[in-house]
């Protein structure tokens, strides 16, 4: 299903958001270009899967190169690692989330935004990035395999 | 992980049974005094209500483990509340948790985040019809 900005997939008591304006890495975080700058977060779908979050512990860096490990968060089913989607410096951690890491899971495109940074090389970051309708695709799969387990 | 669980009863008396659960333990059961039953037989009521309060326990417990929560003493009462309606059908209402909590170095709102959490995930609490309603006793140590 495609709305007027997301792309959204219902089922169960689901209603899984893939905002079209964004990237995406595979491995389910997202990248939101402001200039030269860049915001990232996870997605709702592994959001959700997770289930409740407790921790978000992030990282000691002030820049990471794509594919390296941004944080961890603590949920009710897993610890699992945050991986980064572009490289930059100038790295800033969501301070909400120190005391609120609940805002991942009830806005991870809004206030539940994991960190932001500078971005260091954008253009080649973008080519292993992933546009919204092949995220979309990419979850449906995911969502249909983790159903399956 | 398990998509089902199993039971099964057999009738050895006029109005008892013999229970084998699917995970092991077995046990005679039988109506409750007020549905011509006798005291002391395990019943289908004690049954549900020990459901919910042994699922929220074991979820909670679980819930500590995850927020860090210095869990030392969980003991909760539990009582479900039935309606007889005119046809003489029934309902249980509501079930009623009065857990007594004491933790260590833990703060009021996060074991009341814990108890949210573990209604949440409860398979039992999630299941029921009935309202789940907590009333906690919350202590905390140094």
């Amino acid at each position: 299903m495609k709305t007027e900005h997301n792309f959204e997939l219902g089922f169960d008591k689901f209603q899984l958001k893939v905002p079209q304006d964004l990237y995406y890495a595979g491995y389910d975080t997202w990248v939101r270009v402001e200039g030269e700058n860049a915001v990232i977060g996870m997605t709702d779908f592994i959001q959700t899967k997770v289930g409740d979050i407790f921790f978000f512990n992030p990282v000691e860096a002030q820049a990471l190169e794509q594919d390296e490990v941004l944080g961890t968060i603590e949920s009710i089913k897993a610890t699992v690692d945050i991986t980064i989607p572009v490289s930059g410096d100038h790295l800033e951690f969501n301070p909400a989330l120190k005391s609120s890491t609940e805002l991942i899971s009830n806005d991870p495109y809004g206030q539940g935004w994991i960190a932001k940074l500078h971005l260091t090389d954008w253009e080649m970051d973008k080519s292993m990035l992933l546009p919204a309708n092949k995220y979309f695709e990419l979850m449906q799969e995911k969502v249909k395999n983790a159903l399956d387990d | 992980m398990a998509n089902s669980y199993k039971t099964t009863v057999k009738r050895i008396g006029k109005r008892k049974g013999h229970l084998v659960c699917g995970n092991g333990p077995e046990m005679d059961f039988g109506a409750p005094p007020d549905a011509h039953g006798q005291y002391g037989w395990f019943t289908p009521e004690d049954a549900f209500v020990a459901a919910v309060n042994t699922c929220i326990h074991m979820i909670f417990l679980w819930t500590c483990e995850r927020m860090k929560i210095n869990l030392l003493e969980y003991e909760c009462a539990a009582e479900g509340f039935k309606k007889v309606f005119l046809d003489k059908t029934e309902t249980f209402t509501h079930v009623v948790l009065k857990p007594c909590i004491k933790v260590r170095g833990a703060s009021v709102e996060s074991v009341q985040k814990a108890l949210e959490v573990a209604q949440k995930y409860s398979l039992i609490a999630a299941s029921i019809k009935s309202e789940l309603i907590i009333e906690p006793t919350i202590l905390i140590e140094p």
